[in-house]
């Protein structure tokens, strides 16, 4: 990867912290409670598609950033050694909601699907 | 004036303002190391043996978690940015919508509610605190969204994030199993099913399976982290 590659990645990186910010502002001064990075999302979403997926470099560094989307979340799981008590008196509902819930919503969904699939054809 | 904040030794090191942030690539990139080194199994995802490599670290050497957190703010704040840019793979697999706009759209609006209803429901049935089930209402949709929405209707993030990854987990290992079970082999539907309820984590599995229904996981999981994102806060908003 070059320098110059490099260096037009940051003016395009720009443009989306732009979109997080304009998302967290409008959160914030207009009192909507979906989070302001979805609302700088929708915004992004809507640019992307009125300048037909702009230029294929914005594409790029945005898609750098996703890469290594997992280690951004690392800040935040590390925080669960904070709720070791909620673990503790809570984890069979926990465990319940994680493994029997999801698995109901998997198989629900597929049917649901199936079904609504079947009656469209 | 930044002549201060170079280490000179390890205690050095742990009090500069900064020092979570090579801990915390460093345990990233051995969970990647470990990942491939696996073959990828879905059962050592990177991010959780990042996760544990920090969580070691910090109480091994004594730092609390906010201290450890403030070091990484950086590092969260572009969580937020890479949200942002999530809009990129979703316009991306945009054409895939149109073929199948109505069921994919009908199967979201329901699957949606119900992935969150169910886990709050059961988790209830059990007697968790609010906080707990308000953490476990966005568990299926993608992290970086989860977490926002987490923060905003009151559960706790951290423990979100904990929650949407092992969810991850659950789908991608039980997919092919129920696939059978179910009969379902349509690539559409599979991945969909996949994409909405197990995110980024199953969406991996999928591209394993096939191109096709990676494509529809990856689809289908921006659709519900967006969707999910916008109606939970107001439900929350209407029943607090």
């Amino acid at each position: 990867m070059s320098l110059r590659h490099n260096l037009t990645t940051l003016p395009y990186l720009v443009l989306i912290i732009l979109f997080q910010l304009s998302g967290e502002f409008i959160h914030n001064s207009l009192h909507i409670p979906v989070p302001g990075a979805v609302i700088g999302m929708l915004l992004f979403f809507i640019y992307l598609c009125l300048t037909r997926g702009s230029s294929t470099n914005l594409i790029d560094s945005g898609s750098k950033l996703l890469k290594h989307l997992p280690l951004l979340f690392i800040p935040a799981g590390v925080g669960i050694i904070t709720y070791t008590h909620e673990l503790k008196t809570q984890g069979i509902a926990i465990i319940a909601s994680l493994t029997l819930g999801t698995l109901v919503a998997f198989v629900l969904t597929l049917l649901i699907f199936k079904k609504v699939n079947r009656n469209d054809v | 004036m930044m002549s201060e904040y170079i280490p000179q030794t390890l205690s050095d090191f742990l009090h500069s303002p900064f020092f979570g942030i090579p801990l915390t690539i460093l345990a990233y990139q051995s969970g990647v190391f470990l990942y491939s080194w696996s073959r990828a199994n879905t059962l050592l995802q990177p991010v959780v043996t990042g996760i544990i490599f920090v969580m070691m670290s910090i109480t091994l050497l004594n730092i609390p978690y906010s201290r450890y957190f403030e070091s990484v703010e950086i590092i969260h704040f572009l969580l937020s940015t890479a949200t942002v840019a999530l809009a990129i793979p979703l316009y991306n697999n945009l054409h895939h919508i149109k073929a199948n706009i109505w069921p994919l759209l009908l199967t979201l609006a329901i699957s949606g509610i119900i992935a969150s209803a169910s886990a709050v429901f059961i988790a209830w049935s059990f007697g968790a605190s609010i906080e707990v089930m308000l953490s476990l209402a966005p568990k299926s949709i993608t992290t970086p969204f989860a977490i926002a929405v987490s923060e905003s209707i009151g559960g706790y993030s951290s423990l979100t994030a904990g929650f949407v990854i092992f969810t991850g987990v659950v789908v991608a290992v039980s997919a092919t199993p129920i696939f059978k079970w179910l009969n379902i082999n349509d690539p559409v539907i599979q991945g969909s099913a996949m994409g909405m309820i197990g995110h980024g984590i199953a969406t991996a599995r999928a591209l394993e399976l096939n191109n096709k229904t990676g494509a529809f996981s990856a689809l289908s999981m921006g659709l519900m982290g967006l969707y999910t994102s916008i109606f939970l806060p107001y439900v929350v908003r209407f029943f607090l």
